[in-house]
């Protein structure tokens, strides 16, 4: 496969991987976090937990597998 | 705020001296390439922990330790909803266009991001209008950061603020103009370290003044309930914004020059690997963290006038003194790292893509060399002239920048790096109008455009539609200029 089309392909996963992100982040603070009291999960308000910390950290380690395993070297090195 | 102690001054004064000595040996390690190849990416020769720290320093500026924590002083816990988007920042940054740009710029030689567009569209126009975009609007956003490090001199060492903006610009002028790319990238990778440790550091002696993450919660709740939840007090981030946000901080990264001629200066692909995976790490690490530290300060320090005084006072208010000088060399960090990057790129604009690649003959080593250090100084002094008269609100202006910049140039440099077809028309009508669109909702609308999204997220889609639809106004790149770009089997 060409260097052009492994990068498109790999342009396309990021991609995809934004779109999760966002629909994750933004739909689950959204419900947990909004227009409701919040309450306390060891000093930080649940929904920043559910809704921010725990899936930065699952895409952390999606991160490390993008990063590591899944971008590939150019064929031209 | 009372003055700091001498202790502040002389850590303070520390981090400036590390700073010059690494533009010093930069300087001393030039490479055997020419005068412009080694002063504006290095050489090629950049490593994936100097990429990967230069590249985050650049994208911390003045606004993520001074605006946005000031904004999670003022509105809460909804700022770290606000700055989400950077959990998948490396990720986009990188997949969508940094490995791409890399492989091109070794294949074709280019220097700067007008290079890769010219070359790619065989059109020397081209050069010069992003040149013109970057230049302009690059100024606009140093404008903004000499501000805030006046006011962050003025804040934390008591230094008025005309002596603060004049000397902010002559000390980042010298090291940038003294060392060119491996300077900034150098002195970004200390500046980077110093930023992590001193909001990590400043984090941890907060909460513990505090008394604790719950003592943090029960104090916003006491104040104002709304500091804990969505949308935060005043409606600040309603669902429309929080999406906007989200495209704005994992995309801008993208289609920032500044970011992308990053990705010029490394040797290989596994270069540009290595330097994904720690930039993931540094930004998992520092940026909760510095939102966090601006919702502590408002349980520390609950009662400031000015906002935008939050990290420093919570500084001075948390740590012992001989360590706040270090910690608040952190913020001063993070706008020097960014000044000196974007001076550098602009002086490129105007050196190379406006001048050297527009004139007959060649450019000697030693013209181009006095010709780079006079631009550098000269764009310096230009934007210390706006910055002389300060603008009222910081933080958007970094916004409007930043995202300003993106909206114009993120669509056609995807569709010129992924799409054989497009062409000078397509690239031209996508910038254009992704540019007159942003100015145009800003004008009349501000932060909340139609639907109550952001201009940029309009503005994206405005530039995608006049890329694809400007390509039928043009003619075909050339099958030769096209082979080096996509690859032979590519081309239909």
């Amino acid at each position: 496969m060409s260097t052009y089309r492994k990068s498109r392909g790999e342009a396309v996963v990021a991609a995809v991987l934004w779109a999760l992100a966002a629909v994750w982040t933004i739909g689950t603070s959204y419900m947990l976090g909004y227009d409701q009291p919040a309450k306390s999960l060891g000093g930080v308000p649940s929904w920043v937990v559910w809704g921010v910390f725990l899936p930065w950290f699952v895409f952390f380690l999606i991160h490390c597998w993008y990063s590591l395993v899944f971008l590939r070297d150019d064929d031209d090195q | 705020m009372t003055p700091p102690p001498l202790a502040t001054w002389l850590a303070f004064s520390f981090y400036l001296g590390g700073t010059f000595l690494l533009a010093w040996l930069a300087h001393r390690r030039r490479s055997g390439a020419s005068f412009m190849e080694d002063y504006f990416v290095a050489g090629r020769e950049i490593g994936p922990w100097v990429l990967a720290l230069t590249w985050v320093a650049t994208a911390a500026s003045g606004g993520t330790f001074i605006g946005a924590p000031a904004l999670a002083y003022t509105y809460g816990w909804v700022l770290l909803l606000w700055i989400s988007a950077y959990m998948v920042f490396a990720t986009t940054g990188v997949g969508l266009v940094g490995k791409r740009i890399s492989e091109i710029g070794r294949r074709t030689g280019a220097l700067t991001y007008p290079d890769l567009m010219r070359d790619r569209f065989e059109s020397p126009s081209i050069g010069v209008l992003s040149a013109a975009g970057i230049i302009v609007l690059y100024i606009a956003y140093m404008v903004a950061q000499f501000v805030a490090g006046a006011r962050l001199l003025e804040a934390i060492l008591g230094v008025p603020y005309l002596v603060g903006v004049v000397s902010f610009a002559v000390v980042v002028s010298l090291y940038t103009a003294y060392g060119g790319f491996r300077a900034v990238a150098w002195t970004d990778a200390f500046q980077a370290l110093v930023m992590l440790f001193g909001v990590l550091a400043a984090l941890f002696f907060a909460v513990k003044k505090v008394g604790g993450m719950q003592a943090v919660f029960d104090s916003l709740e006491a104040q104002d309930p709304a500091l804990l939840s969505g949308p935060g007090p005043g409606n600040f981030l309603p669902l429309s914004a929080a999406i906007s946000f989200f495209a704005i901080y994992a995309l801008s990264a993208a289609g920032q020059p500044s970011l992308l001629t990053r990705f010029l200066t490394c040797r290989d692909t596994a270069t540009i690997r290595r330097a994904c995976f720690i930039i993931g790490v540094y930004i998992l690490l520092l940026y909760p963290a510095v939102m966090t530290l601006g919702v502590v300060g408002r349980a520390l320090v609950p009662d400031l006038e000015a906002a935008d005084h939050a990290m420093p006072a919570t500084i001075l208010a948390a740590t012992p003194a001989a360590l706040a000088g270090v910690l608040l060399a952190a913020p001063f960090a993070a706008i020097m790292s960014t000044v000196s990057s974007y001076l550098l790129v602009t002086s490129s604009a105007v050196v190379r893509d406006l001048y050297a690649r527009n004139r007959t003959g060649v450019l000697s080593e030693r013209r181009a060399a006095t010709l780079t250090h006079c631009s550098t100084f000269g764009l310096a002094g230009l934007t210390l002239v706006f910055a002389l008269q300060p603008p009222a609100f910081l933080q958007y202006i970094v916004i409007f920048a930043g995202t300003g910049l993106a909206a114009t140039f993120l669509f056609p440099t995807l569709f010129a790096i992924y799409w054989p077809r497009m062409n000078h028309a397509g690239f031209v009508a996508g910038m254009t109008a992704g540019f007159v669109s942003f100015v145009a909702q800003y004008a009349l609308w501000g932060t909340r455009s139609v639907g109550g999204f952001d201009p940029f997220v309009w503005s994206l889609i405005v530039s995608a539609a006049f890329s694809a639809g400007g390509v039928r106004l043009g003619k075909r790149t050339s099958a030769k200029t096209l082979a080096i770009y996509f690859d032979g089997d590519a081309i239909s």
